[in-house]
């Protein structure tokens, strides 16, 4: 059985690693323990990132180069939504949510015909186009001035201003996307996606309706992607069109691909040894060097590639 | 398996024309299947046999000619009033449209009016449009006519908007429009209207009748199962999971019910995997539940792709090449699974090379060559007709035996 099946069947699987991240804040660190706790909490923020992503690659198998737009754009949702109406993040999140969804379909509805490299293309374009309209539209955006000053996530009327309630809050998203993840990958659904991810004619041939499915794939990862910017706009409390560069899209796919594509224990495994690593390599780099901790990066992913080409949590038992 | 008499037409084929560019691969091709028949389609390499698979279940649909398959039409084959109604809910669409776009920058822009957001939204409208309106295109001269005057108005008002001022209070351009006080209530009517169109576009019937051919994975619904001549498994999945892929079309939870684990959806779940072991059990892959499809032996590979096809409860099974790179011991086991689909009622379209699979088998045999139907009848019928053993042998042999 899967190591991604038992995610949520197995006790002996998930209480130690649940017990292990409820108690990561209480954990004494002294001095470090803040600059910890939000590291944890960027890692979790990338988990939620990466399962998104994993959803059109990984489980559709439609190479998406494109993913940090939709971060960006649930980012500028939320942040946007905050600062004009000071609404409540419970109100916010859906917001920009639906807004995800909504540019996720449009950007699906056309791009249904065509093949990898060229639906790759599309999205990397879709994702620039995003942040270009971000940067220029300054009536809406502010453009490069970014927007600061947004309020903090807030719950039931009280100010979570806490680093250990975002902490709690993040880990709170993140558990209800594994579970709608690890839900759809065994029914009808998840099957559905993998079977266009291995021959969509066959698909086709079963009953599968291949551009609905790849729609729902679409909606889906936006959603998820827009999730994770929402929360990170009002946890950062400042967005800035910089913070969502292509690079961020690469290192979201390395996640997965450095965890094994299409799998889900292997996306949350990438996201924590990857992002835990840059911060690593920037205190353990010298100053003069610490820029070159994405060259270590690559490296890494060259090894993988060497060694363990299909992850480190691949889908299939060879 | 619909509880279908013996010997009720199922499926009828009336000069299937199937062309690629100048080569005409299928020529007029008329074939019938009957309710609880083994049929055989056979023919010399390059025949356009699987071709004429392709056409039946709208992987490449035919040129032209009929396909029906149990009442249902699977090319187009418009009737005067379906083409009617299509043709109101068509005008319907467009009237409707043209209100949209002034209502749609009104509306969500009434103060603030930018340029770049006109240009998005006008070309995302028009892009919609034209997808609605797809379909029509490849119908008749009067929807290219309507996709036309969608592009032309959607080009009025980008002009119009253009032109004008930014402040939508200063425009006074709708003070001068007649119909300013329908706008709102139509703005409502058309924002419950769209998905309808959307829906309605997409119905089986409504494709039919824009002279679209119906999906292959609809067609899989009405129950025609089918098999590749070159094994097309999702060979990453297990065998299971391959069959509970067949059961797709016949399963309905969606993605609210499998996120909340509704009730329905689980029973579903369990249903679909218990249906599918059985289909396993049923070709003789009881044993290999969880073993990956892709690193299964040859034969057990086109077994279990039978068994997915079964798992679609097809009353209409198309078998290309089942027994292909099968040893005689296989072949053996292959003509005793598909009698046995046969008997569960199961009608049977089969392409197959090995002749004593199919002479063996089949009720009919049908023979093509170069596209064209030479011959039917039973299968003594066929072995004995020159033509037949032309196609094969050549002439000289056809005159040797005759």
């Amino acid at each position: 059985m899967h190591l991604d099946d038992r995610l949520f069947s197995d006790k002996k699987l998930y209480l130690p690693l649940l017990a292990a991240v409820l108690l990561l804040p209480w954990v004494p660190m002294g001095l470090a323990g803040p600059y910890v706790l939000r590291v944890a909490t960027l890692t979790l923020v990338y988990m939620v990132l990466a399962l998104g992503l994993n959803v059109v690659p990984g489980f559709t198998g439609l190479l998406d180069l494109g993913y940090v737009g939709f971060f960006g754009l649930g980012a500028y949702t939320a942040g946007l939504l905050t600062v004009h109406y000071q609404w409540s993040i419970w109100l916010v999140l859906p917001l920009a949510v639906m807004n995800g969804v909504f540019w996720g379909v449009l950007r699906g509805a056309p791009t249904l015909r065509l093949g990898d490299d060229y639906f790759a293309i599309v999205t990397f374009g879709f994702s620039e186009l995003i942040i270009l309209v971000i940067r220029n539209e300054l009536w809406l955006t502010r453009g490069p001035m970014g927007v600061p000053g947004i309020a903090r996530p807030d719950f039931c009327g009280a100010v979570l201003d806490q680093p250990w309630q975002a902490y709690y809050l993040i880990l709170f998203f993140l558990l209800l996307v594994l579970w709608v993840v690890v839900r759809i990958r065994s029914s009808r659904l998840g099957r559905a996606w993998f079977a266009i991810r291995e021959d969509e004619i066959a698909a086709e041939c079963v009953g599968v309706n291949v551009a609905n499915y790849k729609i729902i794939a679409f909606a889906l990862s936006a959603a998820i992607g827009a999730l994770a910017g929402a929360f990170y706009a009002r946890w950062f409390r400042f967005v800035h069109p910089d913070m969502f560069k292509f690079w961020e899209s690469i290192l979201i796919l390395c996640l997965i691909v450095f965890g094994g594509m299409g799998s889900i224990s292997g996306a949350l495994l990438g996201a924590f040894i990857l992002i835990p690593l840059t911060e690593v390599l920037r205190i353990v780099l010298p100053d003069s060097l610490s820029n070159a901790r994405y060259l270590l990066f690559g490296l890494l992913i060259v090894c993988m590639m060497r060694w363990r080409p299909a992850g480190l949590l691949p889908v299939e038992k060879e | 398996m619909a509880g279908r008499k013996t010997g009720e037409l199922l499926l009828k084929a009336h000069k299937v024309v199937k062309t690629f560019g100048g080569l005409t691969a299928v020529k007029e091709v008329s074939l019938e299947v009957r309710a609880g028949e083994i049929v055989g389609l056979i023919g010399p390499n390059g025949a356009g046999k699987t071709t004429f698979f392709n056409c039946l279940n709208a992987i490449a649909g035919p040129t032209s000619g009929e396909i029906m398959f149990a009442g249902h039409s699977l090319v187009s084959q418009v009737s005067p009033a379906t083409r009617l109604l299509v043709f109101r809910l068509g005008a319907l669409f467009a009237l409707l449209s043209l209100l949209w776009l002034p209502l749609a920058l009104g509306v969500v822009w009434p103060e603030t009016f930018f340029r770049l957001e006109a240009v998005l939204a006008l070309s995302g409208l028009a892009f919609f449009r034209i997808y609605l309106l797809k379909p029509l295109s490849h119908f008749r001269a009067w929807s290219r006519l309507l996709l036309l005057i969608f592009v032309l108005a959607d080009g009025l008002w980008a002009v119009v908007w253009l032109w004008r001022s930014p402040d939508f209070a200063e425009v006074g351009f709708f003070s001068l429009f007649p119909f300013y006080p329908l706008l709102v209530p139509g703005a409502l009517l058309i924002l419950i209207a769209a998905p309808f169109f959307l829906l309605m576009f997409n119905l089986p019937r409504v494709r039919e009748a824009f002279g679209q051919h119906l999906r292959a994975d609809v067609i899989t619904a009405l129950g025609v199962g089918r098999t590749f001549q070159n094994i097309r498994l999702f060979s990453s999945l297990s065998a299971l999971d391959n069959v509970k892929l067949g059961r797709h079309c016949r399963t309905r939870a969606n993605f609210f019910g499998i996120v909340l684990a509704l009730p329905g959806a689980r029973k579903e779940e369990r249903d679909s995997a218990e249906k599918a072991a059985e289909c396993l059990r049923f070709v003789g892959l009881g044993k290999q539940l969880e073993s990956r499809a892709g690193s299964l032996p040859y034969g057990d590979q086109r077994r279990l792709e039978i068994a997915r096809a079964l798992a679609t409860e097809p009353e209409l099974l198309l078998l290309d090449e089942p027994a292909a790179g099968m040893n005689p011991t296989e072949s053996a086991g292959l003509i005793n699974l598909i009698r046995r689909i046969s008997q569960a009622g199961i009608a049977v379209l089969i392409i197959e090379h090995d002749m004593k699979v199919v002479m063996n088998l089949a009720d009919r045999i049908y023979v093509l060559d170069h596209g064209e139907l030479i011959a039917s009848g039973t299968p003594a019928e066929v072995r004995s007709n020159p033509l037949v053993i032309e196609a094969y042998l050549g002439a000289q042999h056809a005159a040797a035996q005759a």
